[in-house]
C-alpha cells in the first residue's frame, strides 16, 4: 500500500507488513471522521494533498520515528478522496519489544504528522454549508533551523 | 511566464487550481511571486501570510530564488490526520 491513497485503508494489511516476532507491544491509531466540528454537525469530508510531498513526509516520519525511539516497526498511510461518517484517515502502525516504547513512538508519529504533512480537510456541515477547516502553518527548513519546532 | 499551483482554501479563494503568472521580476524569489499574486489577485491576499511554498517534493524558504521552469507551489495550513 502506498502511504497516500484514495482507497480505504486496509488495517490486516498493515498488520502483516509490520509482523516481528521480536516485538511484544503493537500500537495502532487510528484518525476516524466524526460527525461534528466546531460546535456543527458533519455529514462527510474530503481530503486533499500535495501527493508528492506527502507521500515524501510519511516515508521520512516513518524513519524519523525508528530513529528517535526504541521501536522496530513504524508504517503510517493517509487517505485522500470523499471520506464518509467512520471511516479512518489515517492509520499510524508502532511495533517494539516494549510498550511504554510503542506509546511513544505512536503518539510522537501522529501528532508530528499534523504539523508537516500537506494535507486539508473540507467538513460538509449537515446544515449544507461547506468549508476548509483552519491548520497549521508549514514550517520551513530555515524556520526549524531556528529551533521552532519541538 | 510561472505557473502556481494552489492547494486547499488557496482553491476556494482564487476559484481555480492553477494560476499562471507573465509578468514577474528577474530571478525572483518566493516572497516576490507572493507579492505579485497578492497584488494580481486580491481574492488571495488574505491567506499569503500563512502558505509555505514548494517546488517538487520540497519547501523552500520565501528568501529564495525560485527555478521559473517549474510550478511553484502554495500549502496553506495543513490540517491532516
Amino acid at each position: 500500500m502506498s502511504r497516500m491513497t484514495d482507497q480505504p485503508l486496509d488495517m490486516d494489511q498493515l498488520l502483516r507488513e509490520t509482523e516481528n516476532d521480536a516485538c511484544g507491544a503493537l500500537v495502532v491509531f487510528g484518525g476516524i471522521v466524526r460527525n461534528h466540528h466546531g460546535g456543527k454537525g458533519v455529514t462527510g469530508m474530503r481530503y486533499s494533498a500535495y501527493g508528492p510531498m506527502a507521500e515524501k513526509v510519511l516515508t521520512e516520519l516513518e524513519q524519523e520515528t525508528l530513529e528517535k525511539f526504541p521501536v522496530s516497526e513504524c508504517r503510517i498511510v493517509h487517505r485522500t478522496g470523499d471520506l464518509a461518517i467512520g471511516e479512518a484517515s489515517v492509520l499510524v502502525v508502532v511495533r517494539a519489544p516494549h510498550r511504554g516504547d510503542a506509546f511513544d513512538g505512536a503518539r510522537y508519529a501522529i501528532d508530528t504528522l499534523k504539523l508537516r504533512l500537506p494535507v486539508w480537510k473540507h467538513d460538509f456541515y449537515d446544515d449544507g454549508s461547506e468549508g476548509f477547516q483552519d491548520g497549521v502553518p508549514l514550517e520551513t527548513a530555515a524556520q526549524s533551523d531556528e529551533g521552532t519546532r519541538s | 511566464m510561472l505557473e502556481v499551483e494552489l492547494f486547499g482554501v488557496l482553491q476556494q479563494a482564487a476559484g481555480d487550481r492553477r494560476l499562471q503568472l507573465d509578468t514577474l521580476p528577474d530571478e525572483p524569489t518566493a516572497a516576490a511571486v507572493l507579492a505579485v499574486l497578492g497584488r494580481d489577485y486580491p481574492a488571495l491576499a488574505p491567506y499569503l501570510q500563512r502558505v509555505a511554498c514548494a517546488q517538487g517534493d520540497s519547501l523552500i524558504r520565501q528568501d529564495q530564488r525560485i527555478d521559473t521552469s517549474r510550478p511553484l507551489v502554495l500549502l496553506p495550513p495543513v490540517s491532516g490526520g
